[in-house]
């Protein structure tokens, strides 16, 4: 069970749906909108009423009793928690006086739907069923998906051997349609990189570039990787008999998405798990049509570095909780993590948040890599394989930053004792590089950089893109 | 080792893919690539292993060509990056920046928001209210960069501008040298606004950059502008300038012209004697250099200009004149940047001119014009005090018409003596002081007040000039003083001015009422937009109390209703009886039509807050219902009639439960 007093400034902002539904919150606390506040005697429950636009006030609560606060209110708000139980959050941050009350029937009520339904869920009856059932359905899903993927090697070789100008106006229909088609074998990742070489085949067929067309060719290539692996994954797992989901990228990689129960079930988490962030951003994602809240962390005891990722497609943007900075440390009781081998993807269900110790920085600057020579090679080979990601985050210590004299660009170099490696931007961190350039000689001094290592084709370098400096002062984000 | 064929070999797998692979075994570029690559194929097994899957891109028992040069293509691909060098041996240097800037732990979305909002209005309100602490946020190198950025996207937005320019007065040091490194020459678009910001703080001091730019035909023509613009911040670019001149044309020509015209040296007289032959020849295109120039040739021009307007309005009859030709108020800023004798006498006569030919239907928006030119004068020429004399002797000449001018200069130099002079002055030429004083604001940043030198949308300290630390006793003793509205000496002059300035059917009470309300709204205005420090404002609330208390039940006005709102409290309780019921008095007398739709509720509500019996608040209610049941009936009457009404019942209803 949590208490109110987990309550903290932070823990408003990152319960919030967006930043603008905080400043709502704030000003109803501000202007003393509720009328009413109070307690359960366990503390376990907060609850006001608060005034709204109508006759009735709205019945504002947060509920502690389970893992997770639960936030409810009978205003006609979509958003979860709404700015009412932001509200009523911040009039208990402000120490305002909460009466202590009875708990309503109503939240008694629902506290016993939700306990019963947990019952259900971890019965050891109602867990078989769900195996049996969901083991009939995935072997027929897989199925479906190897006949999908002969559809989509189809497209690949049909691109490869007639060439990228061949997606003309009349071709294109018949591959959009393809592309369509896709969806209906449960494979959408490779449906969305088809989608996409379709439309850059297009533009470059009115506009030829070079570098669009590598980009292409790259995409077919990554395609082709996904079908060869994918398959091979698929028919061995129906061989076997064993198919339902392991810990392998491929399932990510066609589409599939992971629950924690089914990363918890696979033994993919970690206990009592310290982490704190080093950076957050927010990324365009051109394929999906999203904006994605990414985070890298780091695990204080093992200097794992992980990352977080909140995808909100543009669609369904105002439903979404909206991520942000966050500077406390981060304890877990059960830190969940994707397959995969650097920079894995957490996600968790709670977390207590508190202010990070000064010694921490310190020990964070005892994580980095011993050498540039060892980061790079950590990262080439994870950068090599066709499905991995193009840049890989490493923690790397340096003696100074300094600048490139006599060079067109006056570019910025890391230096650790006899290496060196060249700071250059790249498309997620498009302006850090420069950030770094502005930055006074005291923070380019006997530093760790968290940034991201990249290949650039065109000049056939490895390049660190910087994402964050620490120091024994703090971290300093570059973006 | 070279590995040269390597890549060579990649890329020809890139083309090959791209082109199609139907007919690789005729694609001799390929097969010459792969041939090339032979030798370096024994270097290493990845190598090899790529050698060999390439070469059996050419068997013609290889059914799925397409699927193979895709895995060739993957490998390469792995192989680029495994073979990818890391290490820079570029010669470097340590940073040089000043260590001022400063990382703060401030959210993505925080820190984003910002960024976005300077382009929006009222941007600058954001940093105007930000405390000294908050304000160090811009310091952050992100925020910093993030402006630069923007200044790097051409964003044009005078918002913007006001707020770049305000944190470079704030950061210049730390801030100049890093927005000139990021100027970028390479973009032909470039509109030179970081030239211009640059320039607007550090003035001369950053000349050779300006120079720099100027000179270099390369650059383009936005930055060249703008460096043009800011060689006027020295005498010593003159040679520059007219060497620029001769060899220069077009946009980069005009602005040249501008900055001679600035920089007003003997040498650039040749031009303005060109532009000046003859009134017939002059073209209007030129005026903006004319009105800039403080040359001899430009002032002897500009005088014989305007006599020349004036004769050619006297000799046409009233009904001719059209202002869109003839307009004489935008035709004085010829005179700019001109002081003398005989601009002085040229000023005075258009005064007499227009007060014996009427041009102005309202001389007091004429007065203002010349007050706001010669305001200006002193902030663009702040050293030269020939313009401060000017104001002087024109002040002697013509006091109704140069008092703003002569209290702004005052209130500038020394505060003290301007609040003393103005002490004397009769009512109309006092409510002049207090529009002007309407100017003065209060910035957080540096906790110093300030008065804007031009009167536009923005209190910002780009537009305005600094006063002092908190505001002085005799600003509040001038302000609370209500003498004037008693001592008939005054009265006397104030009826003597009146009829001077054409306010001849204004009776001396309704301008009595018309002071009351220009410093009521001085009060109202400062305290509803934050312009007095936190200390000043309990200060401003009981000089503000003074002054309404002492002069709202004779001459009333809505501002007093603001300000009880804001604070303002009475000695006495008696004192709040009436005072509401006074302003809706007024304006029933005056016109029923100015009882505008929020009035009701203002009275009404005021009347709820005061501190008030019930009783005593249902008779002040009472009061007004009776008033507006005897005056003549229009919508907005019967319409608070309706309202005060259902509000009494409805109050004494909820008073009995």
């Amino acid at each position: 069970m949590s208490s109110p007093e987990i309550i903290t400034e932070e823990f408003i902002r990152s319960s919030a749906a967006n930043t603008s539904a905080v400043s709502n919150g704030k000003k109803i606390s501000n202007s003393g909108d509720f009328v009413k506040l109070s307690r359960s005697e366990d503390n376990s429950l907060i609850f006001g009423e608060c005034k709204g636009s109508g006759k009735n006030p709205y019945y504002t609560s947060v509920d502690f009793s389970g893992d997770n606060p639960v936030f409810r209110c009978s205003c006609p708000s979509r958003q979860i928690p709404c700015k009412h139980c932001l509200g009523l959050m911040f009039d208990w941050l402000a120490k305002k006086t909460f009466d202590v009350q009875d708990i309503p029937e109503d939240i008694l009520r629902k506290r016993e739907k939700i306990a019963k339904k947990e019952e259900n869920k971890t019965s050891p009856e109602a867990i078989e069923k769900k195996k049996k059932s969901n083991k009939s359905a995935v072997t027929k899903k897989l199925k479906k998906q190897l006949e999908g993927l002969n559809l989509v090697e189809n497209f690949v070789n049909d691109i490869f051997e007639r060439g990228i100008s061949s997606v003309n106006a009349t071709s294109s229909a018949q591959y959009e349609s393809l592309a369509k088609q896709i969806g209906d074998y449960y494979l959408p990742e490779p449906q969305t990189i088809i989608k996409q070489i379709i439309n850059s085949a297009k533009t470059i067929s009115s506009n030829p570039n070079d570098n669009e067309i590598n980009k292409i060719v790259s995409l077919c290539v990554r395609l082709s990787s996904t079908i060869k692996k994918s398959r091979e994954y698929i028919n061995s797992k129906l061989e076997s008999g064993e198919v339902l989901p392991e810990d392998n990228i491929l399932y990510e990689a066609m589409g599939g998405i992971w629950k924690l129960t089914q990363l918890k079930e696979l033994g993919l988490f970690k206990e009592n798990a310290e982490i704190i962030q080093l950076s957050f951003t927010v990324l365009f994602d051109e394929i999906h049509k999203s904006e994605v809240d990414f985070a890298y962390w780091i695990d204080i005891d093992s200097g794992e570095i992980s990352k977080t990722l909140n995808i909100r497609p543009l669609k369904a943007m105002n439903h979404i909780k909206e991520e942000d900075s966050v500077f406390g440390l981060h304890k877990i009781k059960e830190l969940c993590h994707y397959p995969g081998g650097i920079n894995k993807r957490i996600r968790w269900d709670s977390a207590e948040i508190c202010q990070p110790d000064s010694s921490i920085y310190k020990i964070i600057m005892s994580k980095a890599e011993n050498s540039i020579g060892d980061a790079v090679k950590k990262a080439k080979n994870e950068l090599k394989n066709t499905l991995s990601k193009d840049a890989t985050a490493m923690l790397i210590p340096f003696d100074s930053i300094e600048f490139a004299v006599n060079s067109d660009d006056n570019h910025c170099i890391l230096k650790y004792k006899s290496e060196t490696i060249t700071l250059k931007s790249n498309e997620n961190y498009p302006d850090t590089a420069n950030v770094v350039s502005i930055l006074g000689n005291d923070m380019l001094n006997n530093g760790t950089m968290l940034g991201e290592i990249f290949y650039d084709a065109e000049t056939r370098k490895i390049y660190l893109c910087p994402v964050s400096i620490i120091n024994e002062n703090g971290i300093i984000r570059l973006c | 080792m070279d590995i040269t064929p390597f890549y060579e070999l990649k890329n020809r797998l890139y083309y090959t893919a791209s082109a199609g692979c139907s007919t690789i075994n005729e694609d001799f570029r390929l097969k010459r690539a792969v041939e090339n690559f032979k030798p370096l194929s024994a270097v290493n097994k990845p190598f090899t292993k790529l050698y060999m899957m390439c070469e059996n891109l050419f068997k013609t028992d290889s059914k799925n060509v397409a699927s193979e040069l895709s895995e060739c293509i993957a490998l390469a691909d792995a192989l680029a990056v495994v073979q990818g060098t890391y290490n820079d041996a570029s010669e470097t240097e340590k940073s040089k920046n000043n260590i001022r800037l400063k990382p703060f732990n401030l959210p993505y979305s925080e820190y984003h928001s910002m960024i976005e909002s300077i382009q929006k209005p009222n941007s600058y309100m954001i940093f105007n209210n930000l405390n000294a602490n908050q304000i160090k946020f811009v310091l952050d190198p992100r925020m910093i960069m993030g402006f630069i950025e923007k200044i790097k996207k051409n964003t044009n937005s005078e918002y913007f501008e006001t707020f770049i320019t305000f944190i470079l007065k704030m950061y210049g040091n730390e801030l100049i040298p890093l927005f000139k490194n990021n100027i970028n020459l390479d973009d032909p678009k470039n509109n030179g606004n970081t030239v211009k910001y640059v320039s607007s703080v550090a003035g001369a001091d950053e000349n050779e950059w300006y120079m720099e730019l100027a000179k270099n035909e390369n650059n383009p023509v936005g930055v060249r502008v703008s460096a043009i613009k800011a060689l006027a911040f020295s005498c010593d670019n003159v040679d520059l300038l007219m060497e620029l001149y001769h060899t220069e044309k077009g946009k980069i020509k005009n602005t040249i012209i501008e900055s001679l015209a600035i920089l007003s040296p003997p040498e650039a007289d040749e031009i303005w004697k060109k532009m000046t032959v003859s009134l017939e020849k002059f073209k209007s295109i030129n005026f903006k250099y004319i009105s800039l120039s403080k040359s001899d040739v430009c002032k002897k021009f500009a005088i014989e200009y305007i006599y020349d307007h004036m004769e050619q309005i006297s000799k046409m009859k009233k009904s001719e004149y059209d202002k869109s030709k003839l307009n004489l108020i935008e035709d004085i800023e010829i005179l700019n940047n001109k002081t003398g004798d005989d601009i002085e006498e040229c000023i005075m006569k258009i005064m007499e001119f227009s007060d014996s030919n009427k041009i102005f239907i309202r001389k007091s928006y004429a007065y203002n014009c010349f007050s706001n030119m010669l305001i200006n004068n002193i902030e663009t020429h702040p050293n030269d005090k020939s313009y401060k004399n000017m104001i002087n002797n024109l002040y002697e000449k013509n006091p109704d018409a140069f008092c703003r001018a002569e209290f702004y200069t005052n209130l500038r130099d020394n505060p003290k003596k301007a609040f003393e002079d103005a002490e004397k002055l009769p009512l109309q030429q006092r409510s002049e002081t207090i529009d002007i004083l309407r100017n003065i604001w209060y910035s957080n940043a540096d906790n110093m007040y300030y008065i804007r030198t031009t009167v536009d949308y923005s209190f910002s300290r780009l537009n305005s000039v600094p006063l002092f630390e908190s505001l002085p006793e005799c600003m509040l003793d001038f302000l609370k003083n209500t003498e004037i509205l008693e001592k008939s000496v005054f009265a006397e002059k104030a009826e003597i001015v009146l009829e001077n300035i054409g306010i001849k059917n204004k009776s001396i009470y309704d301008a009595k009422c018309n002071y009351c309300n220009y410093v009521s709204g001085f009060f109202h205005t400062g305290l509803s937009n934050n312009h007095f420090s936190p200390c000043d404002r309990e200060r401003i609330i009981k000089c503000a109390s003074e002054f309404i208390f002492a002069t709202a039940h004779k001459y009333p006005n809505i501002s007093n209703v603001y300000l009880i709102q804001h604070g303002c409290k009475a000695e006495n309780p008696e004192q709040y009886k009436d005072i509401a019921y006074n302003v809706i008095k007024s304006y029933i007398q005056e016109t029923s039509k100015s009882i505008h739709s929020y009035t009701p509720y203002t009275a009404i509500g005021i009347i709820d807050t005061l501190p008030l019996t019930d009783n005593e608040k249902i008779s002040e209610w009472e009061k007004i219902q009776k008033l507006l049941q005897s005056c003549k009936k229009n919508q907005y009457v019967s319409y608070f009639l309706q309202s005060i009404t259902a509000y009494i019942k409805a109050y004494k209803n909820n008073n009995n439960a």
